[in-house]
């Protein structure tokens, strides 16, 4: 049965909703997908000749992921990104599908911390801790 | 014992701060106000902060006895794990 509908709880839409599948989601930890064709828009610039994801996307779809995990209730409001610390492992090129992580490490409040990693044909691409600030978080909860 | 186990949890909470909140070389006082001295921390800060100590420690604080009082300073957030700890030493 496809997950999919989840991506419709995200506040984002095209041409900035870059979480495109959801393979699995259980509390704490969704693994989802990013399907590039080739024809995205920052990829004429990003760079000419030579299209490359940019890391900021990379960091970006996978806040958008996370939020699913920070903030599983049906009305999400994406929650705000409010820190970062990934390292950028191996270049991303299109057309490709990069597989996504997130993994609630713990909450505090609206606060949540979480594992991410990127990875394409089993090769990991970026990963890194992300903080993400959701207003109507669920009960606290001793994660 | 149990001062060799605060001494400890002093140590962690030392590299938390250095390292993952990147502290670095500031001077660190034991008494100093986590949130409003020199520090300055912010509440993802103290989320990072209990985060990295749980982690290292391979303890579970339990957030609804995590508050001003428990991290007002170095001091009390040692007092608050130790404590945490002696009651549930089994606890990961």
């Amino acid at each position: 049965m496809s997950l999919d509908h989840l991506i419709d709880r995200l506040p984002h839409r095209a041409p900035f909703l870059f979480v495109t599948e959801i393979q699995s989601s259980v509390p704490g930890h969704v693994v989802g997908a990013w399907t590039l064709s080739g024809e995205e828009w920052f990829l004429a610039g990003h760079f000419p000749g030579r299209p490359m994801v940019p890391g900021v996307l990379l960091t970006e779809a996978l806040a958008q992921l996370g939020g699913l995990v920070a903030d599983p209730g049906e009305e999400n409001t994406g929650g705000m990104l409010v820190s970062s610390d990934m390292r950028f492992r191996s270049p991303v090129a299109p057309p490709t599908t990069i597989k996504l992580e997130a993994k609630l490490i713990r909450s505090m409040g609206p606060l949540h911390l979480l594992e991410v990693s990127a990875t394409v044909d089993g090769t990991c691409c970026a990963d890194g801790t992300i903080g993400l600030m959701v207003e109507n978080s669920p009960e606290e909860t001793d994660c | 014992m149990t001062d060799s186990k605060a001494e400890n949890i002093y140590a962690t909470v030392d590299i938390v701060l250095r390292e993952d909140l990147k502290l670095g070389d500031t001077t660190i006082d034991r008494n100093s106000p986590l949130f409003d001295g020199a520090l300055g921390l912010d509440s993802l800060d103290a989320l990072m902060l209990v985060s990295g100590v749980e982690k290292r420690l391979g303890i579970k604080l339990p957030n609804k006895k995590l508050g001003k009082g428990s991290m007002e300073n170095i001091d009390a957030f040692v007092t608050f794990v130790l404590d945490e700890m002696d009651a549930e030493p089994t606890s990961s």
